[in-house]
């Protein structure tokens, strides 16, 4: 078949070959992984592998005849340069290789890469029958319908195909049935990355091994790109000695800037450090000029400081790093120390983490600085400051680089290729265009701006995370790169929690999980952002609470508090993210009683019975709700007191104390049942004391507690239960529990001290005794609980 | 009637004051014997691989450089080597490496008691790139013989 020519609106466009190039469609990432590992490519240029990314296409769920059983397809091109034993690897053999497509050059000269795809306009919609007839013939798979457009159909192509999707396209369009048949011709090729001069040239970005390093030891940034390359809406302050608002590869300057030298805006460039700071954050990228910055689209303030020593130079820092934080930075990136510490220093990084964006935090990174010393310089060693070491293109601490405690991260730091002043002036003394830039900027001044411009990514994929979710998904996401020695929290003294790596903090920050964050009985979890054909696997950190499946199916075994965990593995070097959500699972009432600002007894009870007393006049009960997720309380009482006051999770009452004795009821919901409870209070102000009578007595004594009696309560409650009728008496708790909880031993001694009577009764309760057999006289009554007596006189007499 | 007693010691007096400053403004004390020395300084960004002051393990060296030959080796590398003619001239140069930034501020060199001193001061601040200062000058051949003295002010 014709490989020289496709159809383009009815015209022959025609097309020469280009045998330099060859596009590969593969199934599986590991299979190219495989081969690399076979041929060991420790030169030449490493082809880049990408996700194949399908677009808004609606799937036809009707046919079966889609590209393999995989949903995971990847895509490269073999290119001139790549290392020849690599090619010739990928070129004979074809494992796990789905397609094979030829390049060509246009008229023009621009060069075209045939992917495995092509498209099929319908000249009516009647006609996808034909077209679903005609894939199956010529074995071609139908992806799917455009969206928008109808008419507009997507096939690919693999190895048992009738041909490369260029053949195809034009043995549909020759058919004549068709309004158009147009194989997709890839130009501009993502494969470069961004096409900025000096690109090839920046390791730390896309490490080739074009710095005598090793392929691969870099942040992966254009995996990383193909998630974000920022958002204005998130400004970097680079608090420095100024950069160039002018230079030709700053597209996205901040209107605002300072210098804290003057105290006056614009900034100032007070030296060549604060515009390579800059370069390596925000330089503009896919511009066809310089170098390409990290995070290209986030805003870049400039806020200006001589970094050197002059009469109130730290006062000026603070208000350099104040500045940024009043004026919206959400990343302030320092690329400087100083061998003295300052408490204005500290307050201003204070207030940045506590204050800025909103309460958020802005993200405050550091340079751990370059004495090559096992401690990390000031302001680098403060709590919530990112301190950042440098990494060289081997992915070795770079030998300036200071480590140690305190250290969080590490990032390229040698011979970083960034922006330059303009010209003659900078650190390289060519005129422009060539002197705009700089190859060899050294140091952990070049290593935070990394971290910074990465953190804006994060936060471009999600605002809404604190400074130290942001420095979790950064330290968490390193790579753990240079043979150190790595503790169980994944820290090594030499690079901190390792090499940042750009694409799996990313992918960290944009995935999140959906489902329930309560568990009563089953409920499934989600993990959302990932990417088509990447699935995550899931882990419960307590199955013996409750369990999850593989695919996120969560089952409760019992209550408690669980966390569910989504282990994703990215393909293309982004690695492993794991992200974890708590879980409460069923609920458990509970009850705090706070008497008169006291706890009371257990938090823990389902019908409580508490004594309360205050004086003068009445008792302060605060019932709260220790559960998190308490929602709908209500509450009203018995009897006693009067109606409470009801808050979110609390409920106050006001009980006096002349009555006797009290019950609330309250209700309210929990993630997964509603609760009513009743609590009873018992008024002991009247202490431990009884009255005996009659006195005199005849043949009987009666005594009876000064305090409510568990009768008294039953009056209560049927008078309670004729203002709520559907009052439930079962429910409330009667068991009065008086001071002491002992029962009571009653004695009555005559004259000659000889006990005449003797009786155990209950705790508090109203007892009558007979005392006809005794003979007139006076006597004592002893009631003794515990290690309290209550002594009266009696008379007996008739 | 004035005592002519008097009179000659007042004489001697004076005459001490005059001769006292005199001395002073006549007399030759050390600074009198500094002179500047005509010299032109080269800004140089670096030196070529294998160069004497790019090798040095040392983190502070200086050279002094009579022949082509030795220039090229230093400088022939860079875009903009300094040209000399050393039937007239020759070349003192240095590098001073920091663990920060730094940049040289201010040259200066005077002949003093037969010694050369060439002065170079340094303006370091506290940003954390690693910087290598370097410094050259050409001297006309008459110096050639003095003692040389490289002042480093950091």
């Amino acid at each position: 078949m014709d490989q020289d020519h496709y159809w383009f609106n009815g015209e022959r466009i025609p097309l020469l070959p280009n045998p330099g190039k060859q596009y590969l469609l593969l199934e599986n990432p590991d299979t190219f992984s495989h081969l690399l590992k076979e041929i060991s490519p420790d030169s030449g240029k490493i082809p880049e592998l990408k996700q194949v990314q399908m677009g808004l296409l609606d799937r036809i769920e009707n046919t079966d005849r889609k590209l393999s059983n995989s949903t995971q397809r990847f895509w490269t091109v073999l290119e001139e340069g790549m290392e020849e034993r690599l090619k010739r690897t990928l070129t004979e053999r074809n494992e796990g290789i789905l397609y094979r497509g030829p390049a060509f050059y246009s008229q023009s000269g621009k060069e075209l890469i045939l992917t495995h795809i092509f498209y099929i306009k319908l000249k009516d919609l009647s006609d996808f029958n034909m077209l679903l007839q005609m894939a199956l013939d010529y074995k071609v798979y139908v992806e799917g319908r455009n969206a928008f457009m109808p008419e507009w159909f997507v096939l690919s192509c693999d190895n048992k195909s009738n041909g490369n999707a260029l053949e195809m396209a034009n043995l549909f369009y020759e058919t004549g049935l068709f309004a158009s048949a147009e194989p997709d011709l890839m130009e501009d090729m993502l494969i470069q990355c961004v096409n900025d001069t000096y690109f090839p040239q920046q390791w730390a970005l896309q490490n080739t091994g074009q710095s005598a390093g090793t392929a691969g030891s870099d942040i992966k940034m254009c995996q990383a790109w193909q998630i974000s390359q920022g958002s204005p809406a998130i400004i970097v302050a680079v608090v420095d000695q100024g950069f160039e608002l002018n230079h030709p590869d700053f597209s996205n300057i901040s209107s605002v800037s300072f210098d804290s030298e003057s105290g006056t805006s614009p900034s100032q460039v007070l030296g060549d450090h604060g515009t390579a700071c800059a370069g390596i954050i925000g330089a503009a990228a896919n511009n066809n000029l310089g170098v390409a910055g990290i995070a290209p689209n986030v805003t870049l303030m400039s806020v200006s400081n001589s970094l050197s020593g002059a009469p109130n130079s730290r006062m000026k820092r603070a208000d350099a790093i104040n500045f940024a934080r009043t004026n919206g930075a959400a990343v302030i990136s320092n690329s400087w120390g100083s061998s003295v510490q300052y408490q204005v220093i500290n307050d201003a990084i204070s207030l940045a983490l506590s204050a800025g964006r909103g309460g958020l935090g802005c993200i405050v990174v550091f340079a751990s600085g370059n004495d090559s010393q096992g401690s990390i310089s000031y302001p680098s060693d403060l709590p919530g400051v990112i301190a950042v070491g440098a990494t060289d293109s081997n992915d070795l601490r770079a030998y300036f680089s200071n480590y140690g405690t305190g250290l969080d991260i590490s990032a390229p730091g040698v011979d970083i290729y960034t922006t330059d002043r303009q010209g003659t002036n900078g650190y390289n003394p060519s005129p422009s265009p060539a002197g705009d830039y700089f190859a060899n900027f050294t140091g952990t001044s070049a290593a935070a701006p990394h971290v910074a411009a990465v953190a804006a990514l994060v936060l471009s994929v999600n605002n809404s995370l604190s400074y130290a979710q942001v420095i979790s998904i950064l330290t968490s996401s390193a790579e753990k790169v240079g043979g150190y020695s790595y503790n169980a929290d994944g820290w090594s003294a030499e690079l901190g929690y390792g090499r940042l790596n750009a694409c799996t903090a990313l992918n960290r920050a944009r995935f999140t999980i959906s489902g329930s964050d309560n568990l009563c009985t089953s409920s499934d979890y989600t993990v959302n952002g990932l990417p088509s054909g990447v699935s995550a696997v899931w882990s419960s950190s307590n199955p013996g609470v409750a369990t999850i499946s593989a695919t996120g199916n969560a089952t409760k075994v019992s209550n408690g508090q669980v966390t569910f965990s989504a282990t994703v593995n990215i393909p293309n070097g982004c690695g492993t993210v794991v992200i974890s959500k708590e879980v409460k699972v069923g609920s458990t009432p509970m009850l705090g009683i706070l008497v008169n600002g006291g706890y009371y007894t257990n938090t823990n009870v389902n019908n409580p019975v508490a004594n309360v007393c205050a004086p003068p006049s009445h008792n302060v009960i605060m019932l709260d709700y220790p559960f998190p997720g308490v929602t709908n309380v209500q509450a009203y009482p018995i009897s006693g007191g009067t109606y409470p006051t009801v808050f979110n999770t609390a409920v106050y009452w006001n009980y006096p104390n002349y009555s006797p004795s009290g019950t609330i009821r309250v209700s309210y919901d929990l993630p997964c049942q509603s609760v009513v409870q009743y609590i009873t209070f018992y008024n002991t102000c009247s202490s431990f004391s009884f009255r005996a009578h009659l006195n005199p007595a005849n043949t009987e004594l009666t005594i009876v507690p000064n305090g409510p009696t568990n009768e008294d309560l039953e009056k209560e409650l049927l008078e309670a239960k004729q203002r709520f009728p559907d009052l439930d008496l079962s429910q409330i708790p009667r068991k009065y529990i008086a001071p002491g909880n002992e029962n009571m031993l009653v004695q009555i001694f005559n004259n000659h001290g000889i006990v005449v009577k003797s009786i155990e009764v209950d705790n508090n309760a109203k007892v009558s005794i007979d005392v006809a057999n005794l003979p007139d006289g006076v006597y004592r009554l002893h009631i003794l609980k515990g290690r309290s007596l209550d002594e009266h006189q009696i008379v007996i007499k008739r | 009637m004035k005592n002519p007693t008097m009179i000659t010691n007042i004489n001697f007096f004076r005459f001490l004051a005059l001769a006292f400053v005199l001395f002073h403004i006549t007399g030759c004390s050390k600074e009198d014997k500094t002179q500047p020395v005509d010299f032109m300084k080269f800004s140089i960004a670096g030196a070529c691989s294998g160069s004497v002051l790019k090798s040095s393990a040392e983190k502070e060296k200086t050279i002094v450089i009579t022949t082509q030959e030795m220039l090229s080796k230093e400088t022939g590398c860079l875009t903009s080597a300094p040209q000399v003619d050393f039937n007239t001239h020759f070349v003192l140069a240095g590098r001073v490496a920091f663990d920060n930034c730094a940049a040289l501020e201010e040259e200066t060199m005077v002949e003093a008691d037969n010694i050369i001193r060439y002065s170079v001061k340094i303006r370091q601040s506290d940003c954390q790139k690693l910087d290598t200062v370097y410094f050259m000058a050409a001297v006309p051949i008459r110096y050639k013989d003095r003692q040389i003295t490289f002042d480093i002010k950091k």
